[in-house]
């Protein structure tokens, strides 16, 4: 007997994309502006994330933000000394995070969304698996350190052309390890004509100052974007 | 490597589809895979003998076409398909390509199914 074919036509990650949407909705109701941060391990996503969070708190800002780690949850408390509402992630394995646990973790946070200014969530350190899952995010972080190598971004091209904004951290060490920024800004112009970056240091605050401003730029756009909509 | 949660996706996707046709067991995948989608097909090849076992999809075969980045060019007006590691410039004008129209496929195109009690009706004269 012959097996006959059933069209299917759905996307593998739909019932993922489908949640996103749902939060990306309740994100903009609520004029929470959303970031997913992304890197590899090492690249100094949370030292970064903590000196960001500090200083919006300091300016005001009402932020919280959720970290995924495949285990411990030493990120969250080195988070949570920002003064920051954080939760931890533990994936449990897992090398990225989902929509449904982002939905499952805000439910169980207690967190009042009309309470947010800024929601960002702290992927797990992995440059291939996270860039296949959208989160509700209102922009994707690639993250890039410079002791890295100027040639990641077009190692691991899915995930640095799907990000809308790149960040060149320990910019204070780029000298002491030879950090070419010609290359590195050519090679991520190349994986994405026109990417914004920021050149930052958790370490000694530089480009911080930039980056907060961008980051309150982008989200009073949205705002206004949702007001006309 | 992500791909044993894209397994696990695809046969949940298949399995609901399917959810109305208990009857129905598959015997392939017909998968599209953009050269973009971060999925390795040889990860995911594994990963899918591994994650049907004890499902409606044992032994079936995953049948990956990979889907190549596709953009429209404003500038030339033309349908084009950029390649690594310039995934968004033209490769006939050397123009920016804003969005790719392909390329981040992960899509189940169909599957090829049989039913089971025709399957034991055929299979009993042989045996």
């Amino acid at each position: 007997m012959k097996p006959r074919l059933l069209e299917i036509r759905k996307g593998v990650l739909e019932k993922n994309d489908l949640l996103a949407e749902g939060l990306r909705a309740r994100f903009q109701a609520a004029g929470v502006f959303t970031l997913n941060w992304v890197s590899s391990p090492g690249t100094g996503k949370t030292a970064l994330l903590e000196a960001t969070l500090k200083q919006m708190r300091e300016q005001g800002q009402r932020v919280a933000a959720l970290v995924g780690d495949l285990a411990t949850e030493n990120d969250a408390h080195r988070l949570a000394r920002s003064g920051a509402p954080v939760r931890q992630i533990v994936t449990g394995g897992n090398c990225h995070l989902e929509a449904d646990m982002i939905e499952s973790h805000l439910a169980r946070s207690g967190w009042d969304l009309n309470d947010l200014d800024f929601l960002f969530i702290e992927n797990v350190g992995n440059l291939v698996c996270p860039s296949s899952y959208d989160l509700g995010e209102d922009l994707r972080v690639v993250l890039l350190s410079v002791t890295e190598g100027e040639d990641k971004p077009l190692k691991y091209p899915s995930m640095f052309n799907s990000s809308d904004v790149a960040m060149i951290t320990k910019i204070d060490l780029a000298e002491a390890v030879e950090f070419d920024r010609a290359a590195a800004y050519a090679n991520l112009e190349t994986m994405r004509p026109g990417l914004r970056v920021f050149e930052t240091s958790a370490k000694t605050g530089r480009g911080l100052t930039e980056w907060i401003a961008f980051l309150a730029e982008q989200r009073a756009a949205r705002l206004a974007s949702r007001s006309q909509g | 490597m992500h791909e044993l949660s894209i397994a696990h996706s695809l046969i949940e996707t298949v399995e609901e589809a399917l959810a109305s046709q208990p009857d129905l067991r598959v015997t392939a995948v017909n998968l599209q895979l953009g050269v973009l989608s971060g999925v390795e097909a040889d990860s995911l090849l594994f990963c899918f003998d591994i994650a049907t076992a004890d499902t409606r999809l044992a032994g079936a075969k995953l049948q990956i076409e990979s889907v190549a980045a596709r953009a429209f060019c404003a500038a030339c007006g033309h349908d084009v398909s950029p390649v690594a590691p310039h995934w968004y410039r033209c490769p006939e004008c050397g123009a920016v390509c804003a969005q790719l129209s392909a390329g981040r496929d992960l899509q189940i195109a169909s599957v090829e199914v049989v039913e089971n009690n025709e399957e034991r009706a055929n299979e009993a004269p042989s045996a």
